[in-house]
């Protein structure tokens, strides 16, 4: 099984994706390739996961790991969502689906 | 602390930088030019030429001088120096031992480590060869960076601020666009594109064609077919493109290109800046669609970029920037020497790999997709010849992925992995990288049992795979099998002998960073000039031979070895009395 990549991020599911990608840069900075070629790996791969928000939210809905609540998710995408447009990438993603 | 120098390898020029307090700093030869021109060749006492002097040569003696070595790396060929076999590696090492001996001369003490630059879209193979090409030269390669992402490392990007850049290399013989994020101290890669056969020597050849059927209309002569009289008119070309770049219209004008019938054939012809636009603009066309699709992958719109890069000497090209500011709606950037900005990113990341804080992290990703030949389906038919990809291109580096197949029948001994690169659905369009046999299978097991494929593909671009048949645990690795890496094996020591031959002996380290050319003191620019003249002067005079009288003959060929003799000799005084001489004979000649 892979890690769990909030987890590895070491961030809260409920995190936005700009809370996503800071933490990701700086876990880089930290764990360089050059530096740690392995942990860097990991670091990328779990921010791959949850940098799509489609994978990230059928990862919460389906994975045993994650026993939150329906409206704790719906809550949370709606805080991320609330008063802000949706990017045009996400969008080509959804349809995607 | 360890010095790691930067070197960018390239296919006309080469230089080589080093970080000095904090600063990239190119380090220059004797006579201030920071540029290599990457040729070489050996004189007629078979003494080494690298550089400036081999450059020279190359209109007199194209037989013992080679130029663009780099558009042959990772082909498993030979180019002939001289009555000499010389591999794209060993040639290559020439020049890299070169940068490396006057990056010795300047710190004061030997080098060993060095980042070298390829094209982001060389394949597996011709990385191998560039890193062949750095050991034989004695350096530790220790990071071989992509060229647009080296460029890309030395813009230093505002704090908290989000840049997205676009690199838009296009060098000597080799184009590459790459998309770059710079955000909070990381530098990513986001996409590249490119095309390792597509340069400014492709410009220099149509130009050279077009100027030659000219010639061919008027006076029946085809002068591509004439070794000393190509490689003069090449040059001569080469010079037209670059000052075409500034101004509409440049004559050609070279006396004695050939001669017919006992007289004597000049050309001289105007060459227009839209006649040459009309030819490279199909090429250059290419290069705007890698653009688009660079774009594409990297998900982003022209708008979303920020800053536009040109990198690379043929990114003067008027044309370049004409149609990248149509494309993408905004004037490109040349803040930074394009021919230069290469080598200082290489030594960035020298400096960070050892240890030095000196910039942003890098994130680097491969352009190629890689994986495995299998039975499945291609264009939707039945086929042995299915490419699974296995890392698909984009994909940040280090990278490991595996993925799973099967065997296909019943008490199967065997299973072939053949690794292929490219973008192709049929393996036979990519390119084949290596392969290996997984023998000794399980074979008492059903068909279908399950054999894992891992790719590891390091930060240098290189690649490492394993096979695993998961019910017995039976593996194999690969060790490429190609002509490249068999090189490796067999060619190495050989190579190396050879190139410590050419190189001549050496005791002590430091002495051991001089060799004969950089030896030279600096040449003063009137000398420069006289001896450019004067080996003008010995082509015009060696194209009048064949039809002047037997003693002539004898005088023109001993003023000629006179001259060449005060040219070795540096002699200002012996270069200018021969010369004048050697003048009056031709114009003499020329005339009766």
């Amino acid at each position: 099984m892979i890690a769990d990549p909030y987890q590895v991020l070491g961030i809260d599911p409920s995190a936005d994706s700009e809370a996503i990608r800071k933490r990701y840069l700086a876990l880089v900075r930290e764990f360089s390739p050059e530096r740690a070629p392995e942990r860097f790996a990991e670091i990328r791969a779990a921010y791959e996961t949850l940098r799509d928000p489609v994978t990230s939210l059928g990862m919460r809905l389906f994975d045993v790991r994650f026993t939150e609540t329906f409206d704790k998710l719906i809550a949370d995408e709606k805080q991320q969502f609330c008063g802000k447009r949706i990017g045009t990438d996400v969008l080509l993603s959804l349809a995607d689906v | 602390m360890e010095t790691i120098i930067g070197i960018d390898l390239g296919t006309t020029n080469s230089s080589v930088c080093l970080i000095r307090n904090g600063k990239p700093a190119m380090i220059k030869d004797a006579d201030g030019s920071a540029i290599l021109p990457s040729v070489v060749g050996l004189d007629s006492q078979g003494r080494l030429l690298v550089g400036e002097p081999a450059r020279n040569q190359a209109i007199l003696a194209p037989e013992r001088t080679v130029k663009s070595i780099k558009r042959k790396m990772g082909e498993a060929t030979t180019v002939t120096m001289a009555d000499t076999e010389y591999s794209p590696q060993e040639l290559s090492a020439i020049i890299l031992r070169t940068l490396k001996d006057r990056a010795a001369q300047e710190l004061g003490y030997p080098v060993s480590k060095a980042v070298i630059t390829v094209p982001a879209f060389f394949n597996e193979t011709q990385r191998e060869a560039t890193r062949q090409a750095g050991e034989l030269a004695g350096l530790e390669v220790v990071r071989i960076i992509n060229e647009p992402t080296a460029a890309s490392l030395i813009y230093e990007a505002k704090a908290d601020h989000r840049e997205r850049l676009l690199v838009y290399d296009l060098g000597g013989g080799t184009f590459d666009v790459s998309i770059v994020q710079v955000e909070g101290g990381v530098v990513e890669v986001l996409s590249s594109h490119g095309d390792t056969h597509l340069g400014g020597d492709d410009f220099d050849e149509l130009l050279l064609d077009f100027v030659c059927q000219r010639f061919q209309e008027q006076h029946k002569l085809d002068l591509r077919e004439i070794p000393t009289a190509r490689s003069r008119l090449l040059q001569a070309v080469e010079e037209v493109k670059k000052q075409l770049s500034f101004d509409a219209c440049v004559e050609l004008n070279e006396e004695f290109i050939a001669e017919r019938d006992g007289a004597p054939l000049h050309l001289k012809m105007e060459l227009y800046r839209y006649e040459y636009e009309g030819m490279i603009e199909p090429l250059l066309k290419k290069t705007i669609q890698c653009v688009d699709d660079s774009l594409q992958d990297a998900r982003l719109h022209a708008k979303d970029i920020d800053k536009i890069i040109l990198v690379g000497g043929s990114s003067r090209t008027p044309l370049v920037q004409q149609m990248l500011e149509t494309q993408l709606s905004q004037t490109p950037h040349q803040e930074i020497d394009p021919d230069l900005c290469v080598a200082m990113g290489a030594a960035v990341q020298g400096a960070l790999i050892a240890g030095q804080d000196v910039g942003a992290v890098l994130v680097d990703i491969t352009p190629h997709t890689l994986g495995v030949q299998c039975q499945g389906f291609v264009h939707g038919m039945p086929s042995p010849h299915e490419f699974s990809p296995i890392i698909h291109r984009n994909t940040a580096l280090p990278a490991t992925r595996s993925e799973l197949y099967s065997t296909m029948f019943q008490g199967q001994k065997a299973v072939e992995v053949k690794v292929f690169q490219g973008e192709d659905e049929d393996v036979r369009r990519n390119q084949f990288i290596g392969g290996f046999v997984l023998d000794g299978l399980d074979e008492s097991a059903d068909a279908g049992s399950e054999i894992l494929v891992r790719f590891d593909l390091n930060l240098d671009g290189m690649l490492n795979v394993t096979a695993v048949e998961r019910s017995t645990g039976l593996e194999d690795r690969l060790t490429i099998k190609n002509a490249i890496t068999e090189f490796r094996a067999e060619g190495h020591e050989e190579a190396r002998a050879k190139l410590a031959e050419i190189f001549g002996d050496r005791t002590s380290p430091v002495s051991a960073a001089r060799h004969p050319v950089s030896e030279e003191p600096p040449l003063p620019e009137g000398e420069r000039a006289a001896i450019k003249e004067a080996i003008q002067l010995i082509a015009k005079a060696t194209n009048l031979l064949p039809q002047v009288g037997e003693d002539d003959v004898q005088e023109i060929q001993e003023l000629i070895e006179q001259l060449e003799d005060a040219i070795a000799n540096h002699s200002l005084p012996d270069i200018g009395s021969y010369r004048e001489r050697l003048e009056d004979i031709v114009f003499y000649l020329q005339d009766a």
